[in-house]
C-alpha cells in the first residue's frame, strides 16, 4: 500500500520543492528593487536611501513625512498628492480621476499609487514638511447633541502642536491603518491640547468608534496639522470689509476655531456666520453665537433649518442655507467667503456666489466628504 | 490532425470562451476598455502556452510512468499557480500601468478555468507535445480576440442608452450570449 503511494508522494514533494525554489529566485531577482535613493527636492536634508518595492506613501510615512490620506492608500480619496520629478513611472489610470490636466502636466501624482522601483526625486507640498505624529490622551468626551461629540485630546510627552485656525488633523483609527480627517475646533492659542467635533455616521468606521467605544483616558495617535482653510490672511486687510463664514452641520468645527482666533486678534472686519442644519437640534452652539450677535455689532449670526417640524419652537429662517445668503448684498471684491460642510452645500453656495459676480479666489472651502 | 486545423479550430470553431464558456469571469470584468483587454489577453495566452509546455511533459514523463495520473489536477494547478506568480511579478516590474489596470484579475488567472480546460482538453484528445502547444496558443488567441471584440462593443455601448436595469454586467451577458450564438454557426465545420 505504502509502496503504491510512495512515488506519488515523492512526485508531489519534488515538484513543490522545485516550484518553491523558482518562486524564491523570482522573488529575489525580479520582485526585489534593492536600495533606492529618495531625493526630497524641497528638503534635501531629509533625502535618504530607502528600500524599493513599496509605495511612495508608506515610504514617506516611514521617513516621518506624513502626507494626508483618508483611504489607507487605496487610491480612493485623492489626498496624497505630491510632485514626482523623476522615477515615478507612468501615471496610472486611477490617478487620472483625481488629478486635473494641469496637475498631470506638472508631474503631480498620488503617492499611494507610485511604487518605488529605482531612484526617485519628489517635491512635497511645503506645508506638509512640518506635519508630525502626536500621541494624545482623551481627557474629555462631551455630548454636544444626539449625534455629535466633542473630544478633547491632550498631547503626551510634553509635545506641543502649532496650527492655524481652520486646519485639520488626521486620526488613526485604533487597530486599523485607516486615517480620518477632523478639523480642529479649539483655539490655536492652546498648543498642548486640541478639541474635535465628531459627528456619528451610522456604520462609519471612525465616527462609530468614537461614539460607541472611545473612553476618557484612551490613547489616540494623530497626524497634523493639514489644510489651508485659514482666514488670518485677510485679518484687518483694508480692502476686505466682510468675512462670511458658511457652515453646514459639523462643518461648524473649523469655523469655531477661526472665529475665536479672529476675535482674539481683534479683527476689524465685519463677520457674518451663516449656519445651516437639517433640524433645529443640529444647530450646534447656536445659543453661544446668538448671544454674541446681540452684543457685538461687527458679528452677524444667521442660522437656518431646512426641515421644520410642528413641535419645533423655531422662529428663525427656514430653507437651504444658500437661499438665505442670496438675499444679502455682499460686495464682490470686498468680501471673502469660507464654506465648510457637505459637498452638495459647498457646490450650491459656490454656484450662487459665482453667479453674483464674486471671484473664485475669494471663495474658500473645506469639503468634509470629498472622495468618500 | 494538422497543426493549422487545430490552430484555426481553437480560435474560431471551438473558441474556448464563446463555445465552451470557460474563462468567463475576466472576460466580463476586464473587458471595459481595449487596452486592458489586450493586456489581459496576452497574459492569459502566455500562461496557457507556458502551462501546457510544462504540464505536458510532467504528465507524460512523471505522472504516467508512475501511474499517478490521479494527481493531475493537483499538479496542474500547482504549476499554473507558480506560472501566474511569475507572470504577476514580471508584469508588475515591467508593465506597471497594465498591472494596475488588470488588478486582482491577474492573480485570478490561477483559478481561470480556461487555463485548466486547455491542458485537460489536450490530454483527453491525446495531442502530441507540439499539437498541445499549438492548441494552447490558438485557445489563447481565441480568448484574446473574443475579449477584444467584447471590449470594442462595450466601448461603443458607452454612447448608447442602455435601459438602467441592464447597464453594466446585464448587457454584457446578453452581448456574450449573442456573440456565442454567432460563433455557434461555425460549429460542425471542423470538430476536434
Ligand atoms: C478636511 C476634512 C475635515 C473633516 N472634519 C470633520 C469634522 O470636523 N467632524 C466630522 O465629524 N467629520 C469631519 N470630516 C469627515 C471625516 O473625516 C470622516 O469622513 C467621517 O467622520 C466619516 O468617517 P467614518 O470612518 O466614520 O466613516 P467611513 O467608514 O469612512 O464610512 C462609512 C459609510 O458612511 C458613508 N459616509 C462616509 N462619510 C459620509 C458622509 N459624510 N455622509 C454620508 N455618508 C458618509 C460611506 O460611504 C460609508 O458607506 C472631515 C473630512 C475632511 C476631508
Ligand atoms: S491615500 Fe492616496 S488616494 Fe487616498
Amino acid at each position: 500500500m505504502i509502496a503504491h503511494y510512495l512515488p506519488a508522494f515523492m512526485i508531489l514533494i519534488s515538484l513543490s520543492s522545485v516550484a518553491g525554489l523558482i518562486l524564491y529566485l523570482v522573488d529575489k531577482y525580479l520582485a526585489h528593487y534593492g536600495r533606492c535613493r529618495m531625493e526630497i527636492r524641497n528638503a534635501p536634508d531629509r533625502s535618504c536611501i530607502v528600500d524599493g518595492g513599496v509605495s511612495l506613501l508608506s515610504c514617506l510615512n516611514d521617513m516621518e513625512l506624513y502626507l494626508p490620506s483618508s483611504c489607507g492608500g487605496k487610491g480612493t480619496c485623492g489626498f496624497c498628492k505630491l510632485t514626482v520629478h523623476k522615477g515615478g513611472g507612468a501615471i496610472l489610470p486611477l490617478e487620472k480621476i483625481y488629478l486635473s490636466r494641469r496637475e498631470i502636466h506638472a508631474n503631480v501624482r498620488l503617492a499611494c499609487q507610485v511604487k518605488i522601483r529605482g531612484d526617485i526625486s519628489v517635491t512635497i507640498p511645503d506645508e506638509l514638511l512640518s506635519v508630525k505624529k502626536y500621541e494624545t490622551r482623551v481627557i474629555d468626551i462631551k455630548d454636544i447633541a444626539r449625534d455629535l461629540k466633542q473630544v478633547t485630546l491632550d498631547l503626551q510627552n510634553s509635545q506641543t502642536i502649532s496650527f492655524k485656525a481652520g486646519q485639520y488633523i488626521q486620526l488613526l483609527v485604533p487597530g486599523t491603518d485607516q486615517l480620518r480627517s477632523y478639523s480642529i475646533t479649539s483655539n490655536p492659542k492652546y498648543s498642548r491640547r486640541i478639541e474635535l467635533l465628531i459627528k456619528h455616521l451610522p456604520g462609519g468606521l471612525c465616527s462609530g468608534f468614537v461614539h460607541n467605544e472611545l473612553q476618557k483616558g484612551d490613547l489616540l495617535t494623530i497626524l497634523g496639522p493639514y489644510g489651508d482653510f485659514c482666514a488670518d490672511r485677510y485679518l484687518n486687510r483694508q480692502h476686505i470689509t466682510d468675512m462670511v463664514f458658511i457652515a453646514g452641520g459639523c462643518g461648524i468645527a473649523p469655523v469655531r476655531s477661526i472665529l475665536n482666533d479672529l476675535w482674539d486678534k481683534r479683527a476689524q472686519n465685519t463677520i457674518y456666520f451663516f449656519f445651516g442644519a437639517h433640524r433645529v437640534d443640529e444647530l450646534y452652539f447656536a445659543d453661544e453665537y446668538i448671544r454674541r450677535d446681540n452684543t457685538d455689532e461687527q458679528f452677524h449670526f444667521v442660522p437656518a433649518v431646512s426641515e421644520k417640524h410642528q413641535h419645533d419652537n423655531w422662529t428663525g429662517r427656514t430653507g437651504l442655507i444658500h437661499e438665505t445668503i442670496a438675499s444679502y448684498p455682499f460686495v464682490p471684491g470686498k468680501t471673502v467667503f469660507f464654506i465648510c460642510g457637505p459637498d452638495a452645500m459647498i457646490q450650491a453656495v459656490s454656484e450662487l456666489l459665482l453667479s453674483k459676480g464674486h471671484s473664485q479666489h475669494q471663495i474658500h472651502f473645506d469639503s468634509f466628504y470629498s472622495g468618500i | 490532425m494538422s497543426l493549422a486545423v487545430i490552430f484555426f479550430a481553437a480560435i474560431v470553431t471551438n473558441n474556448i470562451v464563446l463555445i465552451y464558456f470557460l474563462g468567463i469571469c475576466p472576460f466580463i470584468s476586464v473587458s471595459k476598455d481595449m487596452e486592458t483587454a489586450l493586456g489581459m489577453g496576452i497574459a492569459v495566452t502566455s500562461v496557457m502556452v507556458a502551462t501546457v509546455a510544462l504540464n505536458w511533459p510532467v504528465n507524460y514523463f512523471l505522472l504516467e510512468p508512475f501511474s499517478a495520473q490521479y494527481l493531475q489536477y493537483a499538479v496542474f494547478i500547482m504549476i499554473i499557480a507558480v506560472l501566474v506568480q511569475i507572470v504577476e511579478v514580471v508584469v508588475d516590474r515591467y508593465f506597471p500601468v497594465l498591472y494596475a489596470m488588470v488588478g486582482v484579475f491577474l492573480p485570478l488567472i490561477t483559478v481561470n478555468c480556461s487555463i485548466l480546460g486547455v491542458i485537460l482538453f489536450s490530454m483527453i484528445r491525446g495531442y502530441s507535445y507540439v499539437q498541445s502547444l499549438v492548441f494552447a496558443g490558438g485557445c489563447g488567441i481565441g480568448w484574446t480576440l473574443a475579449i477584444l471584440a467584447m471590449s470594442a462593443i462595450r466601448m461603443k455601448l458607452r454612447f448608447s442608452s442602455v435601459p438602467l436595469p441592464l447597464q453594466g454586467i446585464g448587457i454584457t451577458m446578453i452581448i456574450a450570449a449573442l456573440m456565442a450564438m454567432g460563433f455557434l454557426g461555425f460549429s460542425g465545420w471542423i470538430s476536434l
